[in-house]
């Protein structure tokens, strides 16, 4: 190894040495000048003169539906907050501004605890207060440092419980969120409200603007010096949405007659959303301000779960509905074709050792696929389903977007399910389920689960022969003027060609138009109507109603879906309610 | 050559370089707690940073195991690999602000790389050059490996990084043997163009460079050289000034006058200076800073991790840390004269360089001498990148420390 000793290392070292030190020095001179000679004067500045960052809450944006009914804007509101360092160096403060606006010290000592990880974040601890507490605090706020009053925009649902589950609510942010917001950059604050469910949810960045912030100074008593600077909050984007109010109205005072039930209805065009209505409902302005536990253990223990969005968040056996799905396989598979007659329906039909019963007990004879369609005979399918291959049957509903979300712009959806042979040994073993299963599967029973929001967009794809992604906002509109769009709108063609589409679409007409056809309640005069009943078997209790229409048939531009959960008969129950949206839409269409 | 044996491991390994650096981990460590507790993060910063020191140490045992020629040959690689990860930050599309590349749970800092790489390559260079006879030609090796990486980072745009490289290149050219006056011609220029904001301060700022080169007999020749570059420099100033990004202009100015902008980049000094200045003699205790919890300070547990020092340790506490950075800054250099080996000794320095270099920025920026940059406090400050890195240059000292008398 190479030994060179370098002559003027030590020289160097020494030189270098002395720029370090000289460095060292000059950073602890600096730190005695200012701790030990300077600490007065800094420790006055530290406790006397604060500047506060003051948050200016932005306008949330107004949600109007397609007309410009207003559906969510906000109102002006006051609030008491209260600064948690200053609180902590005088505790009877709070003792004090209890009495005077009669809510429990004890209570208000809890609300500022939970804001304690940002001590100098102003906390809110009371919501929307009137104008007489406001003054009350105003008059006296020299007895009471570190309290505020702040005036705050609060959200506002003219329409109540009409639109609560595609509009959703709003919550206060939670530390967790806080402390993401902090390094995504989102503009949140201690206190900012951030939608929790539905579109609120969906779009909250858009709707939310960007808080503004005013630099206050103040004295250690909290004592508001002047404002240093401010920066305006910008209001956040509009939202119009593609629903259409009186259609939702309708559709809402015709489930208030039911249980429980979801009511959609779309554009099979475009994929706009005209009615997304769930029963039953909750009222929205419950959580603008701050939920109270009384309402939110009403709403939450009620048995028909309120919070539920029935049209995309539960998945129910779809029934009959799911008939054209089995017919296509049929069609596909060569088992059928449209004029052929199966074997007569007796009322029942035997296969193996099971017998498997048709709805109608007397029966339906022998009937090609229309008239099987029309009148919903199970037997016929039956006789499909045990010839079927469930994969591919499965692959049918695939297509028709069966199985996984529909993309509609809402923050939660369900994907149903649609057994494969897969999923069926999975399940229940590669023996623990035979072709009688299939039987099941092709009326729509069985395993198969869809929400109604699929059912209506199957129903569009038949209709126009091409799937759509639903979606709920039209446009935004930001505080400048300009419109943003919305999701774009996208179609893909379904496999399936005009002759295979074409019998199924007979065989809905027929439903609806016939004169033994189940769906007859849902007639709109002057217009022909394709739908189909269905009349699912639940276990644990009465059937749900189903009934799912399209019209007009010839050129379809609407999509009904109806269900109704334990209500019975689709045909008696459902097709009503579909028959009294259609008619309002098309009259309307022709008044104007 | 038996390394380890144990006594003589016990012998020259540097312990009290190694406990110093322990001793400023832990005390990080501290402080990264308090400095969490007011910002609704407690959970995160401390215990997430012990698991970046457990990474740190790994670092640094592997430059401490690794033969030095084995850092030589490594040299080329991790340089290169930084520079193509610099190179990528550069071209990534759509992303011009960052400085790190994301791998999920953890943010890859290449510029911290790359100074690992950029001190590995300049010793590589550097000692190839035989010490005595200085041209200006061998000055352009080593500017070039500089300078790659200086321009890429200062396109992030990144300046108080680019700078950590001069001060890397600086310490190791002397180290190498470059006259004090090339040093001066090197230097003169960065120091002529803050000089330049001001035409008195300007002319005075040429007299002293001239008193100097004469003092350091320079020739004729070089004199007219320094100072007609030195021009130059003064005239391409203004133009330089208005290519840099407005908030640099604003940092810059800010620095100069912190009042201009109380409530911008003048913000976080003043509150800085507050918080620091109202810590007193011996601090307002462990968890009890009031400043601290301020959202005036949003860079508390990085960059301003020093303020939260002084808030609650006082002066004391803060001359208590500044010292331990100096007795292991001091032990480096000591490592460095004794070393008989010059890729070995170059080493040290640059490692030595960027890490002194770091201390005193952040801290000087944190009391208001210098501009806010952006440098990480090594060691301290919250961060993984600039922890691995600080970590394995320390391990490569006390490697060099235990094979001194070998090479």
């Amino acid at each position: 190894m190479m030994r060179e000793i370098d002559p003027r290392a030590r020289e160097k070292g020494i030189l270098l040495g002395v720029v370090l030190l000289a460095g060292v020095l000059l950073l602890i001179g600096r730190l005695f000048q200012m701790q030990v000679l300077g600490a007065e004067e800094y420790t006055a500045k530290a406790d006397e003169n604060r500047i506060r960052p003051e948050r200016l809450t932005a306008l949330r944006g107004r949600i109007y539906d397609r007309t410009g009914l207003i559906l969510a804007d906000s109102r002006p509101s006051f609030s008491v907050s209260v600064i948690p360092y200053q609180i902590k160096r005088d505790p009877e403060v709070l003792n004090r501004l209890g009495a005077l606006i009669d809510v429990e010290p004890e209570e208000l000592r809890e609300r500022v605890r939970r804001g304690y990880s940002r001590p100098y974040e102003p906390r809110v601890v009371v919501r929307d207060v009137d104008i007489r507490t406001v003054s009350i605090v105003e008059e006296r706020t020299r007895e009471l440092p570190g309290v505020l009053i702040a005036s705050e925009p609060v959200r506002r649902y003219p329409q109540g419980e009409r639109f609560a589950h595609l509009l959703g609510y709003l919550g206060e942010v939670s530390e967790r969120e806080l402390r993401e917001a902090a390094t995504s950059g989102s503009g949140l604050g201690a206190g900012s409200r951030v939608g929790r469910t539905g579109l609120e949810k969906q779009y909250d960045r858009r709707l939310r603007g960007k808080d503004g912030v005013r630099y206050v100074q103040e004295d250690a008593r909290g004592r508001t010096l002047g404002t240093l600077r401010e920066s305006a909050p910008v209001p956040g984007e509009d939202l119009r949405l593609t629903v259409d109010g009186s259609l939702q109205a309708l559709s809402e005072s015709l489930l208030k007659n039911y249980m429980a039930g979801a009511v959609v209805a779309l554009d099979p065009r475009t994929g706009d959303i005209l009615v997304l209505s769930s029963w039953p409902s909750f009222d929205p302005n419950l959580f603008a301000v701050s939920v109270s536990s009384a309402d939110w253990d009403s709403l939450t223990g009620h048995k028909q779960h309120p919070l539920l969005n029935r049209t995309t968040q539960a998945a129910y056996p779809p029934g009959s509905v799911f008939k054209l799905i089995t017919s296509l396989t049929g069609l596909m598979e060569g088992l059928v074709k449209p004029e052929t007659r199966l074997l007569p329906c007796l009322g029942s039909y035997r296969f193996g050792r099971r017998v498997f019963r048709c709805w109608k007990e007397e029966g339906h004879g022998s009937l090609p696929l229309r008239d099987a369609l029309a009148r919903s005979c199970d037997v016929y399918y039956y006789q499909i389903g045990s010839n079927m291959d469930l994969d591919r049957f499965s692959g049918v509903a695939g297509d028709f977007g069966f199985g996984k979300k529909t993309g509609v712009d809402l923050p939660t959806e369900r994907s149903g399910l649609v057994p494969s042979k897969k999923y069926m040994n999975d399940r229940y073993g590669r023996s623990g389920w035979g072709p009688g299963f299939k039987l099941n599967h092709s009326i729509g029973q069985g395993e198969i689960l869809t929400t109604p929001l699929q059912i209506a967009r199957y129903f569009g794809a038949i209709a126009t022969g091409s799937i759509v992604r639903p979606r709920l906002l039209k446009e935004s509109i930001d505080p400048d003027g300009n419109r943003i769009d919305g999701p774009e709108s996208v179609a893909r063609a379904v496999s399936y060609t005009a002759d295979l589409l074409d019998p199924v679409r007979l065989g809905i007409i027929e439903v609806v138009e016939g004169l033994r056809g189940t769906g007859g309640a849902a007639r709109v005069p002057g217009i022909r109507v394709a739908g189909k009943t269905g009349t699912a078997q639940n276990p644990h209790g009465l059937e749900h109603a189903w009934f799912v229409a399209y019209a007009p048939a010839e050129q379809p531009e609407i999509v009904v879906c109806v269900f109704l959960e334990q209500a019975g008969h689709g045909g008696s129950e459902a097709a009503p309610i579909a028959g009294d949206l259609l008619r309002l839409y098309f009259s309307r269409k022709r008044g104007a | 050559m038996r390394l380890y044996r144990r006594r003589v491991f016990v012998r020259d390994f540097d312990w009290i370089l190694f406990l110093s650096v322990a001793a400023i981990l832990i005390f990080g460590l501290v402080v990264l707690y308090s400095a969490g507790r007011t910002t609704g993060s407690e959970a995160s910063y401390h215990s997430r940073q012990l698991i970046w020191m457990a990474a740190g140490l790994m670092a640094l045992l592997f430059a401490l195991v690794l033969p030095f020629r084995a850092l030589d040959g490594l040299s080329i690689p991790i340089y290169g690999v930084s520079i193509l990860m610099l190179l990528f930050l550069v071209f990534m599309p759509g992303r011009g602000a960052d400085r790190w590349i994301s791998l999920g749970f953890f943010h890859l800092q290449p510029s911290e790389a790359a100074k690992i790489g950029l001190v590995l390559m300049l010793a590589r260079v550097l000692s190839d050059i035989p010490p005595g006879r200085w041209q200006i030609r061998r000055m352009i090796a080593p500017a070039l490996v500089a300078g790659v990486p200086f321009v890429l980072v200062m396109r992030q745009p990144d300046l108080g990084t680019s700078l950590v490289f001069g001060s890397i290149l600086l310490p190791m050219l002397f180290w190498a043997g470059l006259p004090m006056k090339a040093i001066l011609l090197a230097v003169s220029p960065v120091v002529g163009m803050l000089a330049a904001s001001n035409l008195w301060a300007w002319v005075v700022f040429l007299l002293i460079l001239f008193v100097l080169l004469i003092v350091l007999r320079a020739s004729a020749g070089f004199i007219s050289v320094a100072l007609g570059a030195n021009m130059l420099v003064g005239i391409a100033a203004p133009i330089l000034w208005n290519g840099l990004h407005s908030y640099q202009q604003a940092r810059i100015l800010t620095f100069l006058d912190p009042g201009r902008d109380p409530l911008g980049a003048g913000y976080q000094i003043i509150q800085s200076a507050v918080a620091i200045g109202s810590g007193g003699f011996l601090g307002k205790g462990f968890l009890q800073g009031t400043q601290k919890g301020l959202s005036f300070l949003p860079e508390q547990h990085t960059d301003f991790i020093f303020s939260v020092v002084g808030e609650e340790f006082g002066f004391i506490g803060c001359a208590g840390l500044l010292l331990l950075y100096t007795i292991v800054l001091i032990r480096m250099l000591q490592i460095a004269v004794r070393t008989r080996n010059r890729f070995a000794a170059l080493l040290v320095i640059g490692f030595l360089g960027f890490l002194s270099f770091q201390i005193v920025v952040n801290v000087g920026m944190t009391l208001g001498l210098v501009p806010v940059t952006g440098l990480p406090l090594p060691l301290m400050s919250y961060g993984g990148s600039s922890l691995i890195t600080s970590l394995f240059a320390i391990g490569a000292v006390l490697s060099v420390g235990l094979r001194r008398t070998r090479y």
